[in-house]
Parts: structure tokens; sequence; C-alpha cells
């Protein structure tokens, strides 16, 4: 189905608009040629490979100095660099520090705490994790440069269908710093049903079963005649072939923690070398029955063991379990049996490992289907479905669904569900809310995404607030509130007072994804602007010591003006109001100077406040 | 945070109905009230338009759900705003708009609760509910004694009471749906007692679902946790 092949000349397109299949693990990108690769063809999407040759990317970013290096370059240094090199940083995606407290101490790299989107140390610089998305996904938009000969601006980025809103706003954000315009962000499994129903006697019912390096995704779609209508989907964005390897990895290390009375786990570089071991043992074993893992510790000693399929069985079993469930809600969703289904379809690279096939056929209850490329299928779709946006595609159509439960909080810290999951979008829903207490002249607006009952259970997406309510005895204003979610999935939340017509409304743009604002920021100072980021953040600093001098000169006016001539105070004045003018600027020098001069001229001050000081403790000891 | 868009503010753009808002051409069939057969210009959605008459269908209780996916397909196929991503603008807006309705009708039609619901709010906004039959007294007081000493063999005998009741009252509402489906054929409009025992049925029918979630609540707390 797929081919290798670049384009050639004949075949060239001004604007591109490609297909990324942003992985935890790899990355890849694909493209449909506007015309026929051969005469007598159907357009077919191609993998584009990478500036190193090769069509996965490994999604790794490690730095040289401040220049970040992604790919395999970056995979190589995996342990020699473990500290300075991160990977599955999708997992970190659009998450506070505190959604991940569990991996932390999983990573050889640092996760620092903190609010908002979490952040991660590589030497002296901080990241957070769209930046780094951003690196692999500039290198992607490099490699497809490359492959194409035209400069790419436009692409089609797949999230798990399970990423809930502020993993999908982080994205989105890391495709535009990487200089991307992000036309549609398509979930893995429907961009998996889209390079799977390119032969058209595929139909019916089908399950994608989805399990990637980080998430796991399930998704019930219709085929029928170039439509492609997702019923439902389900899934885990905590579960995936990384957890397999850490369930090896943590075996072995407490094998190797009572050999040697010494946790392998504490050290950055023996975890990074134990993890990629244990990927390699999962790997191996997908082929045959037994794999050797090897590993030198610092003692200069050398760990071996021999892992049989069974053992590792035993470990990954429960870990698979988990996708059941899911599988089992999304059935439901649907409506379906499992007996309705032509199909099931697996997806990602831990589905070549035997028992992945095995736990898919007894949960579905039938054969799946191994026969489409379980790395590569992923982004041949978002090709598929950047070509349909493109408006080249007329024959394919994909309809999409929101993957969770959309609504706003109401009294008692209780989620009002406003768009039920899997709803057809785009969607708009309407309802009408009252105030709980007399007079209440204004309500807050907070919109929630997810399944629980309680507010606290959900994710916060984002808060407003309805002003000028008239005052009235609770219950009887009448304020609607309306969701709309356009075909890209992204909402607009808007709140009316029936009375005054009053209205309020809002974009979503989750706390943890980013705002337009902060983009810009980031893309003045991105990765590719050391220096001027450099540059930025000495201005930042001297600016912060300046303001700090500057607020004590003020709060000092009062007592200048009671102890100090009438010229001291105005040298002081003028001090002040100098420095002002310099923080408008980002000229360090005169910051600096203007700082020093304000300084200066509060000696004296200083001096006679320290004297009062004292004297006034001398006059109490007196008394 | 800002004004939100206006529906209303669009209302100088809409054409002279049943013409195309592009091309003013006049529209053909049921695809044409959505997206142009001529220019394939999506049409701006007029407020108050007839679910069923955007999927080709007449109004009636009981469809044939089968035709209803096929035109869905069919029209989605031409109107949705993944066609008018390269084109923006009024365009993309409108099938936005029109997409975003069509879906909601779907869900609505394709089901045959919301369906009755939707079709009997059309054909008598106003009616009130005729008074009977009410929620049976005995299975009310039933769940009463029972939430007073609730043991299994008794919660169980409920739910077949309560399982006797729904199918019982379900029979009623296919009855009645077929004499009101019989009316709307022959043009005729349903009369308004007819149109008020729907409507109550429809109440009771809530009120045995809400029972049978109380049902669900009680046992999990009695034997789940």
């Amino acid at each position: 189905m797929l081919s290798l092949q670049i384009e050639s000349n004949a075949n060239r397109d001004a604007s591109p608009i490609i297909g990324i299949d942003l992985g935890t693990t790899n990355s890849l990108i694909a493209y449909v040629p506007p015309s026929a690769v051969a005469p007598d063809t159907e357009r077919h999407p191609v993998i584009l490979t990478s500036r190193e040759g090769d069509s996965l990317i490994p999604s790794v970013v490690t730095f040289e100095g401040d220049r970040p290096v992604v790919g395999h370059a970056a995979k190589r240094k995996k342990i020699s660099g473990a500290q300075d090199t991160v990977f599955s940083v999708k997992r970190l995606l659009g998450r506070g520090f505190d959604d991940l407290k569990g991996m932390a101490g999983t990573l050889p790299y640092r996760l620092l705490p903190g609010e908002g989107a979490v952040r991660i140390q590589v030497g002296q610089r901080i990241y957070t994790a769209v930046e780094i998305s951003a690196a692999i996904l500039r290198e992607l938009k490099l490699s497809a440069e490359a492959a194409l000969g035209v400069p790419v601006t436009r692409a089609v980025i797949t999230v798990p269908a399970y990423f809930n809103d502020s993993q999908r706003q982080a994205t989105r954000a890391a495709g535009r710093l990487a200089g991307l315009d992000v036309l549609r962000i398509i979930n893995e499994p429907t961009a998996a049903s889209l390079a799977y129903g390119l032969d058209r006697k595929r139909q019916g019912l089908i399950a994608v079963y989805d399990l990637g390096g980080g998430t796991f995704d399930v998704s019930i779609l219709k085929l029928q005649d170039g439509i492609f209508e997702v019923l439902a989907t389900n899934g885990d964005s905590m579960l995936g072939g990384d957890d397999l390897d850490l369930a090896i990895a943590q075996a072995a290390a407490s094998e190797i923690a009572e050999q040697t009375g010494k946790d392998p786990f504490e050290d950055p570089q023996m975890r990074a070398e134990l993890l990629l071991a244990s990927e390699n043992v999962k790997i191996a074993l997908s082929e045959s029955p037994e794999a050797r893992m090897s590993i030198s510790l610092s003692s200069g000693r050398i760990y071996q063991r021999k892992w049989s399929r069974d053992e590792f069985e035993k470990l990954a079993l429960p870990i698979l379990e988990r996708t059941r469930e899911p599988c089992l809600q999304a059935l439901a969703d649907a409506g379906l049996k499992d007996s309705d289904l032509s199909d099931v379809v697996l997806v990602g690279g831990p589905t070549r490992l035997p028992l992945v096939q095995r736990t898919a056929r007894e949960i579905f209850g039938r054969e799946p289907n191994t026969s489409v490329h379980p790395d590569q299928v992923v982004a041949a779709g978002a090709a598929i479905q950047a070509d349909i946006l493109a408006g080249r595609n007329k024959d394919f159509l994909l309809l999409d669904v929101v993957p969770l439960s959309l609504g706003i909080e109401t009294y008692g810290g209780l989620m009002s569900t406003l768009i039920p999951r899997n709803t057809r979008i785009p969607a708009v829903a309407r309802e009408t809310f009252t105030t709980f207490v007399d007079n209440q002249t204004g309500v807050d607006i907070h919109v929630l995404q997810g399944e629980r009952e309680k507010v606290a259970d959900n994710r916060s997406l984002a808060r407003f607030k309805l002003k000028g309510i008239e005052r009235m005895p609770a219950g009887m204003p009448r304020i609607e509130v309306s969701f709309l979610i356009d075909a890209d999935g992204i909402l607009q939340v808007a709140a009316r007072d029936e009375r005054t017509g009053n209205e309020q409304s809002i974009e979503v743009r989750p706390s943890y994804g980013l705002t337009d604002t902060e983009v810009e920021k980031m893309l003045l100072a991105s990765l590719e602007n050391v220096e001027a980021d450099a540059e930025f953040r000495r201005v930042a600093e001297v600016k912060n010591d300046a303001k700090a001098v500057l607020i004590a000169a003020e709060k000092r006016i009062p007592e200048a003006i009671r102890l100090l001539s009438k010229d001291e105070v105005a040298t002081i004045q003028v001090s002040i109001a100098n420095l002002k003018e310099a923080l408008e600027t980002n000229d360090v020098p005169l910051i600096q100077e203007a700082s020093r001069n304000l300084n200066a001229s509060t000696v004296h001050l200083a001096e006679l406040l320290m004297k009062g000081v004292l004297s006034s403790s001398v006059d109490e000891k007196q008394s | 945070m800002q004004k939100g868009p206006v529906a209303a503010d669009r209302a100088s753009q809409l054409n002279t109905p049943g013409t195309c808002v592009a091309c003013g051409l006049a529209a053909q069939g049921y695809v044409g009230v959505h997206v142009c057969h001529a220019c394939g210009v999506p049409q701006p959605l007029r407020p108050g338009e007839d679910l069923f008459a955007s999927f080709g269908l007449e109004q009636r209780f009981a469809i044939d759900s089968g035709l209803l996916e096929r035109r869905f397909y069919e029209i989605s196929r031409l109107l949705h705003p993944d066609r008018f991503a390269a084109i923006g603008g009024d365009a993309r807006r409108n099938s936005t708009e029109r997409m975003t309705f069509l879906n909601d009708g779907y869900r609505i039609l394709k089901n045959a609760e919301k369906r009755r619901e939707w079709l009997l709010n059309q054909l008598a906004p106003a009616a009130s509910p005729s008074s009977a039959p009410r929620p049976p007294q005995d299975l009310a007081s039933a769940w009463f004694d029972l939430q007073d000493d609730a043991n299994e063999a008794a919660l169980k005998d409920f739910e077949t009471r309560l399982q006797i009741t729904q199918n019982q009252a379900h029979e009623r509402i296919r009855t009645l749906e077929r004499e009101l489906d019989a009316l709307l054929e022959t043009g005729s409009k349903p009369g308004p007692e007819l149109l008020a025992k729907m409507k109550a049925e429809l109440l009771s029918g809530s009120y045995l679902s809400s029972l049978e979630r109380d049902v669900e609540r009680l046992k999990k707390r009695l034997f789940i946790t």
C-alpha cells in the first residue's frame, strides 16, 4: 500500500500539506502527491524519509550546547547523555507536574515541580513539553522540505483519540512553534482507519485497537463508500509500550538491587540504560521466544539475564488487561456487540507482540487484522486527511466525534454535561442555568472536560465570568450557556443573560495548553534564537533587580520628605523618574546606570533611617 | 473574552428562500436545501428549518433508519466543512453552521425517543398532557416500601414489576404512534386529545426511566460498595 518513493519533479506541489504522526517513540511524515506516482495507479500516501534517510524518526531530542538534535543522533545519546536527552515527551504534553508525579521517578531527565505546564530541565535551560515537541516537529518539517523540494508550512497532526483538550492545544502550539500551520488535529485510530479504508473493499463496522508507545486508543467506525463515521472512541492516555519496558526494567532493577544492594533506578544513566535494554528485550521477544539482557553496572560488574517470553508475558498481562475496559465501553457506546464487527485492526508498534494480539483477540472474540503496517498507517491516514482538506479528495470524508464529554460546573462542585462524549462534530449545545444566591450579579462559567460527576475529577479547561446580572431572588435569572465545537474541534463557550441580552464568550484555551501570546513569546525566544533568548533572559534579570530598587525607594518617599532637604528629595525623585524611563527600554547598561544613580541618591536617607532605628531603640532602653 | 457572534447579524446575508445564495438558481430536492446542486455552495441556515425535511423525509413517528443514514451520508459528503477548508470564508462558516444542524438532526431522528419528543413538540407545542395514565399507584408505593426495607428479593421483585409496566407503556406508545402516523399519512392534522394522550405517555415514560435509574443506584449502594 505504501511506498518510500520520493516525489518526481513532474509531480511537484507548490504548497503541500503533510500528514504527521507525532509519536511517543517515533514520528513519521507522509504526503499524498497531487497525481498518481505511476500511470494507471491511484493516488496513495507516500511515507517521506528523514534527513537521516529513515522513515521512522525517533521522537528523541538531545542538546549540543543549546542546539537541539532530533532523531537517531539523539537516540544514540540516550545513555551517555541521559540527563540531557528527552524522550517520550508526548506523555508530558498538556500536563502539569501533579499529573505526572508517578512518572517523574522513572525518567532519566528532570521534571520540575510547579504550577501550570510541566517543565523539563536540561543542563542550565528549562523547556516546556511544547518546546521539545516543537523541536521534533521542526525536524520533521525540514525532512519533508528536503524530500519534497519545496517549503512546507501546513500540516495535519495526529494525536491519541483520548487526548483531552489541553493535550490537543499543546500539540497545536508545538506545531505553530515549529513554523507549521496545523490545519487539523486528528485522532490516531481514525487516521489509521482512513489508510485501512483506502482499499474500498474494506467496508462495514471496524474496531481500531491502537497501542502506541505511550497511549492506548480504541475507536469503533463505520466505513461505507468513502464515509468514515466514528461511532465511539475510548482509551487510556497513560498506557502504552513504555509501560511494558518499564515493567521489565523494574523487575531487572530489583534483581540488581538485591545483588548489589544499590537501586540502579536512582542513577539517571543506569535508568536510561535499563529502559533501553528492556525495550530491546521486548522487541526481540515479539519475534523469538527468548531474549538476552546485558547491562554493565557502575561497579564494573555485568548484570546478565535471559528473558523468556513467558516471563515477560507474566509482567505484561496486567498492563494489557487495562485495554479491555476501554474496548468494552467503546462497543457499548456504539451500541454494538463484538459480533457486529467485520474487522479488528491493530495499530502501533507494540501490537507486533503476540501477547497483544492474543489480548485483542480475546476482547473482541475474533482474529485481529495484522495486515496494515502498524508504524506507518497513522501517518498515511494523516496525509489522506490533509489531501481531503486540500480539496483534492472528494471521495473520502471523515465524520468525527468528541472523545470526552464537555460541560460546566454547577452548584455543589458537580459537572453538568452539555456535549456528551462521542457527539458528532461540528456540534452545538445550549442549556439554561440560573443563580443559587439571592441578588447574585455575576456567575462564574467553569468549562470542564471529562466523564466524572465531581468537578475535581475532571479537567478544567477555562473559566470566565458573566457580570451585570440584575439583582433578583435566587433561581430567577435565566442564563443560557452555549457550547460550539467546529470541525477542528475548537470549542467556543458563550453565556448570555436572557433578560438583558448581555453576553460573554470565550474560545477555550486551557490552562495547560498555551495561549497565543505565550506561543508568540516562545516564537521570539524559540530554540533557533538561542542568543536572543539568552539576551532576553539577561534583560529580564536586570529589569527585575532594578524594579526591586525602584519599589524600595518609592516606599521611603514619605520618610525622605520628613528627614531630607528639599534638594535631596528632588534628586531622589528625578532618579526614580529616570529609572522608570530606563525600564521602558531593553537597554541593559542604561537600566543599570539609572539603578545605580537611584541607589546613590538614597544613601543619605538610608543612613538617617538606620540611625533613627538605633536611636529609638536606645531611647526605649533609657526610658 | 469578547462579545460573541450573534446569528442575527448575518440575517442581511440571507437570500430569497429556495434560491442559491451564490448563483441564484432554484434549490433542488432535499440536498439542494443544504448545498446548491449547480455551484456547490453551502446555503445559510434559516431559523426553524424542519428536521425531517432536511433529510427529505415526511414527518412520521416511524422512519426507515437505513434511509435516514444514507441521506445523512449523502448530504454530509457535499456539506461537511472539510469540503470547504481550502476555501474558507462564508462557505466554510455556512457549512459549519448547517453541518452542526444536520448532526443534531441526525442524532434526534436516529433515536426513537428523541424523535417522538421532537415531532410531538412540532405537532402540538402548547398541548398539555392529559391526566391519564399516571404511573401505577402500586408501583410508586412499592418503591417507598423498598426504600424503607431494601433486600435483594424485594428489589428483584420490584425490578420485574417495573419491567412489565415499562413494556406495557411502550406497547401503548407504539399503538399511539401508528395511529398518529396513519393520520399524518392522509395529510390530516391529529386531534388534540390524541396528542395530549401521547404527551401523558411520554411523561409517564420518563417517570419510569428515572425510577429505573434510581433502582440501579440503589442496587449499587446496597450490593456492590
